[in-house]
C-alpha cells in the first residue's frame, strides 16, 4: 500500500523537483532538458502503472493524503490527492502531450539564451496542471487554477524583451483573474455551504446544496445554479469562451512549444475539466446549461471563421483551438460530460500535433510565421507536411481519424437533445456551420504552405531534427488510432463513469441510452444518416476547390468579400472595444480618482484650506498685541469690567 | 522557573537602543556586527516564547506590577495568540530591516539602528501591554522615533512628509486618551479584562467607539484619513518604510481587535455597516489611485492601503452576519484578518526591500526611468515577482490565505458585499502586474541600467529569509491560525454577559 | 513671637544684607560672591529642613502666617528654583555688564519674598509679601541697563504690576467690608452677616454683590500675576525683554507660589462657592488655552514662542483650579511643578548660548543645533515632547492627572476641548525639533555653550526628572498629595 501512496505522490511531484531544480540550480542546456525529460517520463509511467492498478483494481479511486491545510472549526482543509477515472484519464493526456513537448522543445527552443529558464517554466507548468487534475479539495483545486494563469503569464512573457509579450502576458493574467473572481466566489460559497474544501463532502451533500436557496433581488435563486454560474465565469476566462477569449490570440506571442502544451491541450481545457468535475452543479439548472450550449455554439462558428481570413499560422491554429473549446462547451451544456473530456482528449492530441507542426515550419523558415510568404514545403519536409495533413483531417472529423469519433458524437447528441426552441436550433445549426468552416480553414493552411506555388526566399529549406519529427509523428499516429481506441473507454456499456454522483435525472438517462444506443449500431453507419458527415467532407473538397484549383476565384471577387473580410480580421471589433472603452473606461476613472479623490479633496481642501485658515487667524490676532502700553490699559480693564458685569448678570445680582 | 521573558523582550529593544546610539564614533563593521548580534538575541528570545506558548489558552506568562498606585494603572504584560504572532512579526521585521540597514547604508549606521530598535521596544510594548494606560504609552512612544526616523535618514521634503504623519497620528490619539481615561475611571482600573467586563449603555459606546475609530482609522490608514502613508513611505528611507509598513499598521488592526469590537460591541453592531461600506471604498477606490501612480513606493503605499481595507473588512463583517450564521465563521473571518497582517506584513516589507535595493542602485523612483530590469537583473526579479504575487494574494503565498478568509466571511455576511471585496484580486493584478510590465519587462530604454550588477549573496539572504517566510505561512497558515482561535473567541468576540 | 520658625528666612535675609556690607569692605569681591550666595541658599535649605520638621499646620504671629507641610514643600522648590538662577546668573551678569552683588541681592530677596508669600494666610499679609516678591522682580528685569528692550520691559512690567495690586487690594477691602476680618481662615466660617451693617449698595443685596466683586478683584489679580488670557499683555513683552536666566526665574517659581496661593484663598472658602465661579475660571482657562497655542504658531522669535506657550499652559493649570475640589488643586500642583521645571531648563538651556556672537533670538538660530551641540539638543528636545505632552516624558503623565482629576468630576466635555489646541501646538514644537535635527548642517549657526559643571550637572538633574516622571510618576505624585491636607 505504501508503494502506491509514494507512486501517486511522485506521479505528480516528479516535474515540480525537475522543474525547480533546473530553475535554480543548472546553468547547462543539455542538463537541464535531460532532467526535466527525465522528470516528465518518470510521471507519464507512474500514471501508466497507476492507470494499470486502477484498471486492474475494483476501479475505485486511490486517494493520498498531502497535508493539513488549515484546522479552523468547519474549514478544516486536508490537501491530497485523488486518482479516479476522470483524474487518471486527463493525467495520462496532460503527461503524454507534456513529455512529447519536452523533447519537442528540445529541437525547437535549440539556441535561446532562456533555455534553461524555459525548461524549468514547462516543468512547473506541468506539475501545476497534473496538481490541478488529481487534487481532492478545493483549496488544492484553486492553487492549481491559480498556478496554471501564473505559468502561463511567465510563460507568454517569455521573450521580456519584447513589448508585445509584455502585453499579452498582462492581458491575458488579468482576464484570467477577472474569471478567478468568479471562481473565488464561488468556492468560498461552496465552502460554506458544504462545511468543508474536500470533493467527497461535495459531492456528498449535493442534493441538500441543490434545495438551499439565496434571495438575490429578493427572488429566491437556487445555490447550484448560482455557484455554477460563477464556476462558468471562471471556466469562461480559463478556456476563453466569447466574451473573454480575446487573450488566446494575443499568447502566440510565447514560443510554439507553450502554444502547443498550453494554449492548446492543457491549460486552456482547465475551464471544461472544471464544469465537468462539477457536472452535477450545472446539471439541475436548464437555464445555465442552455446558456453554456448558446455560448459554446456561437463560439464554435463564429470564432473559428475568424481563421479565415488570418496569415498568422499560430494565430489560425489558435483560433482553431478557440471552436473546438465552443464544441466542448456544447457537450457539457447538453450534459454529456464524458463526450466533451472525449472530445477534449482528441482535441489535445491533433492540435498539439498542428502546432508542432506549425513550429517545424516555422524553424525550417527561420521564425517565418505569415502563411502567404510559405508555400511548396512539401518537398522539402514531407514528414511535417504529412502529420500536418493528418491532424488536419482528424481536426475537421473524417472518419478513420480520432477526430470523427468525438465530433460527430457530439453532433448527434446535439441533434437528439437540444431543446425544440429557437436556440436549440440555433445551437445546432451553429456547430454544423462549424463543421464546414473547420475543414476550410485548416486545409486553406495546408494547401497555401505545403502545396501551391514556392513563394518564399529561403532557398534551401531542410527538414527539421529528430528531436522536433518524433514527437510530431506519435501525435500524428495518436490522432488517427486514438479515436477508436479509446472511444469504448467514454462511450458504451462498461464506459468509466467520468463525473461523480451524477443527479439521474431523466434527460442523462434519456442522453446514455441513445448514445449506447448508436455505439452499439456502429458509429460510422449513425454518421452516414447524419449531415455532419457530408458537411466536413464537402468543407475539405470546397477548400480544395477555392484554395488549390482556383486561388484567383478569392481574387475576382475581391468587391463584395470585402466587408465581411474586414468583420473578420479586426476579430468582431472585440480588441477595439477591450482596447478603447474597457480599458480606457478604467484608466480614466483611476485618473479621475486620483486626481478629484487625493489630490483635490483630501490634499487640497482639507489639509491647506484648514492648515491656512488657521495661520491666517493667529496672524490677525497677534497683531492685537502692539505693545503700547495704553492699548494694555484699555484691554485690561474692559476685560475686568466684562468679566464683572457677566457674572453678576448671570449670578443673578444684576 | 518564571524568568519575566516578556519583559526582558520589551526592554531588549530599549536596551538595544542604547548600546547603538553609544557606538556612534566605532569603526562601521563593530556597528553592523553588534546591531546584527543584537537583533538575533531578540529573534531567540522571541523563539523561546514561541516555544513555551501553550495554543489555545488565555493570557500567558503574565506579569503584574504597579506602575502608577494613584490612577490604579499597573505594569501590566501577558501575551495570547494575537499579541504573540504580531511580537513574532515584529521580531522578524526589525531584524530584516536590521540586515538592510547594514547591507545598503554606509554611513551613520548606528543611529539608524537606534531608532529601528526604539520603533520595535515601543511597538512590542503596545503588543504585550494588558493595561489600558501602558498600552497607550508605548502606542504613543511607538511616534517618536518613527518621526525622527523619518526626518532624519529621509529622501528629499522629509520635513513634509514627518510632519503630517506626526500630526495625523497626534491628533487621534488624544481622543484615544480621553476615551482610556474615562473607562479607566468607570471600572475602577486600567487592565482589559475590566474594561470588557465594563456595562456601557448605548450611547457611551457609540462615543468611545468613535474615538477609537479616530485613532485606529488614522494608524490603519483607512479610506479618508489615508492620506499621510503616501508621503510618509516616499520620504521614509528602506527600513523606515519596512517598519511603518509592516509594524505601524498593525498596531491599528491590533488596536481595533482588542479595543473596538470587544469594549463597544453593541456600537460596533450599530455602525459596522459604515465601517464595511468605508473598506470596501478604500479597497475599490484606493485601487483604481494605486493603478495611476507613477512613483513606485508611492504605489506600494496605497496597494498596503487597500490591502488595510480588507482588514476592517474582515474585522466589521464578523457584526454583519445574521443571527443564523454559527459562530466559527465569525472566528474564520478574525483569523483571516489577522492572518492578513503578518502576511501584509511580510509581503510589503519584501517589496519595500528590493525597491530600496533597486534605489540604492539608481536613486530614482519613477516608474518611466525603469525598464527591462529582467534583463539585467534576473535573479532580483525572480525574488520581486514572488513579493508581487503575495501583494495580489496568489495562492501558495501568505496574501491568499487571509484574503480567502475574509471573503469567505463576507460571502456568509452578504453576497453583494462579497462581490465586491472580490473585485480585490483583479485591482491588485493591474496596478501589482501593471508594475511589474513597466519595470521588468521590454526594452531597457534607461542607459544607466545597463550599468547595474545583480544583487549580491547578502542581499538574496536577505530576500530569501522574506520569501521563505512568505511561502512557508501560506503553505500552512496553520502556525498563525491555530495558536489564536481561543484568543480571538474570548477577546475579539467576547460577547458580554447579558448583553445580545 | 515664634522667631523659631522664620530662622530660614531670618538666615536668608541677614546673609543678603551682610552680602551688601562685604562689597564695601572687600575689593575683588565678584568672584567671591556667587559661591558665597550659594553657600547662603544651601544652608537656608538645611535650616529650613531642621527648624519645620514639626511642622502641624499652626499659625503663629496671631493669623497672619501658618507653618504646614504644603508650605514646607512649595518653599523647598522654590529655593530650589532660586539656587538654580543664581547658578546660571554668572554667565549674563559678566556678558551684560550688570552690577554683581545688587543681582544676587534681588534674587535673594526675591526668593525671601517667595518662601513668605507661601506662609501667609492672611490678605494684609498676603498682600505685602506679594510685593515683597514682585518688586525685586521689575528691578532684576530693569538692571540691564544697556538693553532698551529690557527697560521697556522692566516699565511695563511695574505699571501692569500697581495695576494688578490695586485691583486685588480694592478687592481684599471689599472682602472685608462683607466678612469683617482679614483673616483667610475666616472665609471659611458658615456665617457671614455677623459683622455687616445691612448698607444696601445700589440697591443690591450687599452681601453676595460685595463679596461677589471682591472675590472676582481677587480672582482677576492672581489672573494677572499668572499670566492668563485677558491679563496676559506683560507676559509677552517681559519674556521678550529679559535675560534668560530672569526669564526663567519669572517663568517659574512666581507659578508655584501662586497656585499655593490660589489653593490657600479660594480652598473650600465661602469664596469657593461663588455663583458659576467654575466656570468663569473654566472658560478664562480654555480660552487661554487656545490664544495661547494658536498664536504661538505664528511666532518667529523663540520667547514670545514660549511665553505664548505658558500662557496655554497655565489656561490648563486654571482648569484643574477651577475644579474646586482637592483633587483639581493637587492636580494643579503636580502639573505646575512639572511645567515650571521644564520651562526652567528651557530657559536655562537657552541662557547658555551664543548663536553667530549673539543670544539666541530667532527660532532660526537653533538650526542644527543636533550637530554642533547634540547633548543640548536632545535636553531641548526631552523638554519640547515633555511640553507637548507625549508619553514617554513627564508632560504626558501631569497631562493624564489633570484630565483624570476633570473626568472624574464629569468634566468630560472639558476634557476633550482641551486636546483640540494641543495638536494645533504639536505644529510649532515639531517645528522646532524640525530646525535642530532634521536641517542638515549647511545653515548651522557657530553655538558655543558655556557650562561649568554645577550648570551641566544642574540641566542633567532637569533631564532625569522629566524622563523619570514621565516613566514612574507615582514617586512625584505620592509625594505631593502627602502634603495636602485631607
Amino acid at each position: 500500500m505504501q508503494l502506491i501512496k509514494i507512486l501517486t505522490i511522485s506521479s505528480v511531484c516528479w516535474p515540480l523537483a525537475a522543474g525547480l531544480l533546473t530553475g535554480l540550480f543548472v546553468k547547462s542546456h543539455r542538463l537541464a532538458h535531460r532532467l526535466c525529460v527525465l522528470g516528465m517520463l518518470l510521471s507519464f509511467l507512474s500514471i501508466i502503472w497507476l492507470c494499470i492498478q486502477f484498471m486492474s483494481g475494483s476501479q475505485q479511486a486511490i486517494v493520498v493524503d498531502l497535508m493539513q491545510w488549515s484546522s479552523l472549526p468547519n474549514l478544516n482543509a486536508k490537501i491530497g490527492l485523488c486518482f479516479d477515472a476522470f483524474a487518471i484519464m486527463m493525467c495520462l493526456m496532460v503527461s503524454a502531450v507534456a513529455l512529447l513537448i519536452h523533447i519537442y522543445s528540445i529541437g525547437y527552443m535549440q539556441d535561446d539564451i532562456g533555455y534553461v529558464r524555459f525548461f524549468s517554466l514547462i516543468s512547473l507548468f506541468s506539475f501545476a496542471m497534473l496538481f490541478l487534475i488529481a487534487t481532492n479539495n478545493l483549496i488544492g483545486l484553486f492553487l492549481g487554477w491559480e498556478s496554471i494563469s501564473l505559468f502561463s503569464y511567465f510563460l507568454i512573457g517569455f521573450y521580456y524583451y519584447k513589448n508585445r509579450a509584455a502585453e499579452a502576458n498582462f492581458k491575458a493574467f488579468l482576464i484570467n483573474r477577472f474569471g478567478d473572481c468568479a471562481f473565488c466566489l464561488g468556492l468560498a460559497l461552496l465552502i460554506y455551504h458544504c462545511k468543508s474544501t474536500a470533493y467527497a463532502d461535495v459531492y456528498a451533500n449535493i442534493n441538500l446544496l441543490a434545495n438551499t436557496s439565496l434571495n438575490i433581488f429578493n427572488n429566491p435563486v437556487q445555490l447550484t445554479t448560482l455557484i455554477g454560474c460563477l464556476f462558468f465565469i471562471g471556466a469562461m476566462s480559463k478556456s476563453a469562451q466569447i466574451p473573454l477569449h480575446i487573450w488566446l490570440p494575443d499568447s502566440m506571442e510565447g514560443p510554439t512549444p507553450v502554444s502547443a502544451l498550453l494554449h492548446a491541450a492543457t491549460m486552456v481545457t482547465a475551464g471544461v475539466y472544471l464544469l465537468a468535475r462539477f457536472g452535477s452543479m450545472i446539471e439541475f439548472s436548464a437555464g445555465l446549461k442552455l446558456v453554456i450550449t448558446v455560448i459554446g455554439a456561437t463560439g464554435a462558428l463564429f470564432l473559428g471563421m475568424m481563421a479565415l481570413c488570418e496569415a498568422d499560422i499560430k494565430r489560425i491554429i489558435a483560433f482553431s483551438t478557440l471552436s473546438q473549446l465552443g464544441y466542448m462547451m456544447v457537450a457539457i451544456g447538453l450534459g454529456a460530460y464524458h463526450i466533451a473530456i472525449f472530445h477534449l482528449i482528441m482535441h489535445a492530441f491533433f492540435k498539439a500535433c498542428l502546432f508542432m507542426a506549425a513550429g517545424s515550419v516555422i524553424v525550417g523558415l527561420h521564425h517565418e510565421q505569415n502563411i502567404f510568404k510559405m508555400g511548396g514545403l512539401w518537398s522539402s519536409m514531407p514528414i511535417t507536411g504529412l502529420c500536418f495533413f493528418l491532424s488536419a483531417l482528424s481536426l475537421s472529423g473524417i472518419p478513420p481519424f480520432s477526430g470523427f469519433y468525438s465530433k460527430d458524437l457530439i453532433l448527434s447528441v446535439a441533434q437528439a437533445s437540444t431543446p425544440a426552441s429557437f436556440l436549440g436550433y440555433y445551437v445546432y445549426d451553429a456547430i454544423l456551420l462549424g463543421c464546414l468552416v473547420t475543414p476550410l480553414y485548416i486545409f486553406r493552411v495546408y494547401w497555401t504552405v505545403f502545396c501551391g506555388p514556392e513563394n518564399h526566399q529561403h532557398g534551401e529549406v531542410c527538414e527539421s531534427p529528430w528531436t522536433i519529427r518524433f514527437p510530431m509523428t506519435i501525435l500524428a499516429i495518436l490522432s488517427i488510432g486514438a479515436g477508436a481506441l479509446t472511444l469504448p473507454f467514454f462511450v458504451g456499456p462498461d464506459a468509466l463513469n467520468i463525473v461523480p454522483a451524477l443527479p439521474d435525472t431523466s434527460a442523462i438517462t434519456r442522453l446514455n441510452q441513445f448514445i449506447n444506443k448508436i455505439v452499439t449500431g456502429g458509429l460510422l453507419i449513425h454518421a452516414l444518416r447524419e449531415p455532419a458527415l457530408a458537411f466536413s467532407i464537402g468543407g475539405v473538397v470546397l477548400s480544395w476547390i477555392i484554395y488549390k484549383r482556383k486561388p484567383q476565384w478569392t481574387t475576382r471577387h475581391q468587391t463584395w468579400l470585402a466587408i465581411p473580410e474586414y468583420i473578420l480580421r479586426n476579430q468582431y471589433g472585440f480588441d477595439w472595444v477591450y482596447n478603447n472603452i474597457i480599458v480606457t473606461f478604467f484608466s480614466g476613472c483611476a485618473r479621475t480618482c486620483q486626481k478629484v479623490g487625493e489630490q483635490y479633496l483630501i490634499n487640497r481642501t482639507i489639509e491647506n484650506r484648514v492648515s491656512q485658515n488657521i495661520v491666517i487667524g493667529a496672524e490677525k490676532f497677534s497683531r492685537v498685541q502692539t505693545s503700547y502700553l495704553n492699548r494694555y490699559f484699555a484691554i485690561m480693564s474692559v476685560a475686568l469690567a466684562g468679566l464683572i458685569g457677566i457674572s453678576l448678570f448671570y449670578s443673578g445680582i444684576l | 522557573m518564571n524568568i519575566p521573558i516578556l519583559s526582558l523582550i520589551l526592554w531588549h529593544g530599549l536596551i538595544a537602543a542604547i548600546i547603538m546610539s553609544q557606538l556612534a564614533r566605532s569603526s562601521i563593521w563593530l556597528q553592523k556586527s553588534t546591531a546584527v548580534i543584537i537583533s538575533m538575541l531578540g529573534c531567540g528570545l522571541t523563539g523561546y516564547l514561541w516555544y513555551g506558548f501553550i495554543p489555545n489558552q488565555a493570557f500567558q506568562f503574565v506579569e503584574k506590577v504597579p506602575w502608577i498606585a494613584h490612577l490604579g494603572a499597573f505594569y501590566h504584560l501577558g501575551v495570547d495568540g494575537i499579541s504573540l504572532n504580531l511580537v513574532i512579526l515584529t521580531m522578524i521585521i526589525v531584524f530584516l530591516s536590521i540586515l538592510s540597514i547594514c547591507v545598503i547604508q554606509e554611513k551613520n549606521i548606528a543611529s539608524a539602528c537606534t531608532w529601528v530598535f526604539l520603533v520595535q521596544a515601543m511597538s512590542i510594548g503596545a503588543f504585550l501591554a494588558l493595561d489600558g494606560l501602558l498600552f497607550y504609552l508605548f502606542w504613543e512612544a511607538s511616534l517618536l522615533p518613527m518621526f525622527l526616523y523619518i526626518g532624519l535618514c529621509g529622501g528629499g521634503n522629509r520635513w513634509f512628509a514627518a510632519r503630517k504623519y506626526f500630526l495625523f497620528s497626534l491628533f487621534g490619539s488624544l481622543f484615544f486618551l480621553v476615551s482610556i481615561l474615562y473607562l479607566g475611571l468607570k471600572a475602577g482600573d486600567f487592565s482589559f479584562s475590566s474594561f470588557y467586563q465594563l456595562q456601557l449603555n448605548l450611547n457611551e459606546q457609540l462615543l468611545l467607539f468613535t474615538a477609537f475609530t479616530l485613532a485606529f482609522a488614522i494608524k490603519l490608514p483607512m479610506f479618508p484619513l489615508h492620506s499621510w502613508l503616501p508621503d510618509a513611505h516616499t520620504q521614509a528611507s528602506t527600513s523606515g518604510s519596512m517598519l511603518l509598513a509592516a509594524i505601524l499598521l498593525k498596531l491599528g488592526g491590533y488596536g481595533f481587535m482588542r479595543f473596538n469590537l470587544p469594549i463597544t460591541p453593541d456600537a460596533s453592531m450599530l455602525l459596522a455597516p459604515l465601517m464595511t461600506v468605508l473598506s470596501i471604498i478604500a479597497i475599490i477606490y484606493i485601487g483604481f489611485v494605486a493603478a495611476v501612480q507613477s512613483d513606485i513606493k508611492r504605489l506600494i503605499a496605497y496597494a498596503s492601503i487597500s490591502h488595510m481595507g480588507m482588514i476592517t473588512l474582515g474585522l466589521f463583517v464578523a457584526y454583519l452576519m445574521p443571527g443564523s450564521v454559527q459562530e466559527s465563521t465569525r472566528i474564520i473571518g478574525i483569523s483571516g484578518v489577522l492572518v492578513h497582517m503578518i502576511s501584509h506584513g511580510l509581503s510589503s516589507a519584501g517589496l519595500f526591500l528590493c525597491f530600496g535595493l533597486v534605489y540604492h542602485r539608481l536613486g530614482t523612483r519613477d516608474i518611466k526611468d525603469y525598464g527591462g530590469l529582467m534583463r539585467v537583473m534576473p535573479i532580483y526579479s525572480g525574488f520581486f515577482m514572488l513579493f508581487i504575487l503575495s501583494n495580489i494574494g496568489f495562492p501558495g503565498t501568505a496574501g491568499f490565505v487571509g484574503e480567502f478568509f475574509v471573503i469567505y466571511a463576507t460571502c456568509a455576511a452578504n453576497l453583494w458585499l462579497a462581490g465586491l471585496a472580490v473585485l480585490t484580486m483583479v485591482l491588485s493584478a493591474t496596478y501589482s502586474l501593471g508594475l511589474v510590465k513597466q519595470v521588468f519587462y521590454g526594452r531597457v530604454n534607461n542607459m544607466q541600467l545597463l550599468t547595474v550588477m545583480d544583487i549580491n549573496w547578502s542581499e538574496k539572504l536577505l530576500l530569501g529569509l522574506l520569501s521563505l517566510m512568505i511561502i512557508g505561512v501560506g503553505i500552512a497558515p496553520d502556525i498563525i491560525t491555530a495558536s489564536s482561535v481561543h484568543a480571538i473567541k474570548n477577546t475579539v468576540l467576547f460577547v458580554k454577559s447579558g448583553q445580545s | 513671637m515664634q522667631i523659631h520658625y522664620f530662622l530660614a528666612e531670618l538666615l536668608l535675609i541677614i546673609g543678603l544684607l551682610g552680602l551688601l556690607l562685604l562689597k564695601q569692605i572687600v575689593k575683588n569681591h565678584e568672584s567671591q560672591t556667587r559661591a558665597y550666595v550659594i553657600g547662603l541658599y544651601l544652608t537656608t535649605i538645611v535650616l529650613l529642613i531642621w527648624t519645620q520638621a514639626d511642622f502641624n499646620g499652626k499659625t503663629i504671629q496671631d493669623g497672619l502666617f501658618i507653618v504646614d507641610k504644603l508650605s514646607l514643600m512649595v518653599k523647598l522648590l522654590v529655593l530650589g528654583f532660586g539656587l538654580a538662577t543664581v547658578v546660571f546668573f554668572d554667565q549674563p551678569i559678566l556678558r551684560c555688564g550688570l552690577p554683581v552683588v545688587e543681582t544676587y541681592f534681588l534674587i535673594g530677596i526675591q526668593t525671601v519674598g517667595m518662601m513668605l508669600t507661601i506662609a501667609c494666610v492672611n490678605w494684609i499679609s498676603l498682600f505685602v509679601c506679594l510685593e515683597l516678591m514682585y518688586l525685586p522682580i521689575y528691578a532684576l528685569i530693569g538692571l540691564h541697563t544697556t538693553n532698551r528692550d529690557a527697560q521697556e520691559a522692566a516699565c511695563k512690567y511695574i505699571i501692569m504690576g500697581a495695576f494688578s495690586t490695586g485691583v486685588l487690594l480694592y478687592g481684599i477691602s471689599l472682602i472685608y467690608a462683607v466678612s469683617g476680618t482679614f483673616e483667610l481662615q475666616a472665609l471659611i466660617a458658615p456665617s457671614l452677616t455677623t459683622a455687616l451693617n445691612k448698607a444696601t449698595f445700589l440697591g443690591l443685596d450687599p452681601e453676595q454683590s460685595l463679596f461677589l466683586i471682591g472675590g472676582l478683584l481677587v480672582l482677576i489679580a492672581l489672573c494677572f500675576k499668572l499670566g492668563v488670557v485677558p491679563f496676559h499683555l506683560w507676559v509677552r513683552d517681559v519674556y521678550e525683554g529679559g535675560l534668560y536666566a530672569a526669564v526663567s526665574l519669572i517663568a517659574s517659581a512666581p507659578k508655584l507660589v501662586l497656585v499655593l496661593v490660589w489653593s490657600r484663598v479660594f480652598f473650600d472658602s465661602e469664596l469657593s462657592s461663588l455663583k458659576n465661579i467654575t466656570w468663569i475660571i473654566f472658560s478664562i482657562g480654555l480660552v487661554s488655552m487656545f490664544f495661547g497655542h494658536f498664536l504661538a504658531l505664528v511666532q518667529e522669535r523663540i520667547r514670545i514662542l514660549l511665553a505664548y506657550s505658558s500662557l496655554a499652559h497655565m489656561g490648563f493649570v486654571l482648569l484643574a483650579l477651577g475644579l474646586m475640589s482637592q483633587m483639581g488643586h493637587e492636580a494643579a500642583m503636580v502639573y505646575t511643578i512639572g511645567y515650571t521645571v521644564t520651562i526652567a531648563l528651557v530657559f536655562l538651556v537657552l541662557s547658555g548660548m551664543i548663536v553667530n556672537g549673539r543670544r539666541v533670538v530667532l527660532i532660526e538660530d537653533l538650526k542644527g543645533l543636533s550637530i554642533t551641540q547634540p547633548s543640548l539638543a536632545f535636553l531641548l528636545l526631552i523638554a519640547i515632547f515633555s511640553l507637548l505632552g507625549l508619553p514617554p516624558f513627564a508632560g504626558f503623565m501631569l497631562k493624564v492627572r489633570v484630565l483624570t482629576a476633570l473626568i472624574e468630576s464629569q468634566y468630560l466635555g472639558i476634557a476633550v476641548l482641551t486636546l483640540i489646541p494641543s495638536v494645533v501646538a504639536a505644529c510649532y514644537y515639531i517645528n522646532m525639533i524640525h530646525l535642530m535635527y532634521f536641517q542638515k548642517g549647511n545653515e548651522v549657526s557657530i553655538v558655543e555653550s558655556h557650562y561649568s559643571s554645577i550648570q551641566s550637572l544642574l540641566l542633567i538633574t532637569g533631564g532625569v526628572f522629566i524622563i523619570g516622571v514621565g516613566i514612574y510618576p507615582s514617586e512625584l505624585f505620592q509625594w505631593v498629595s502627602g502634603f495636602y491636607p485631607s
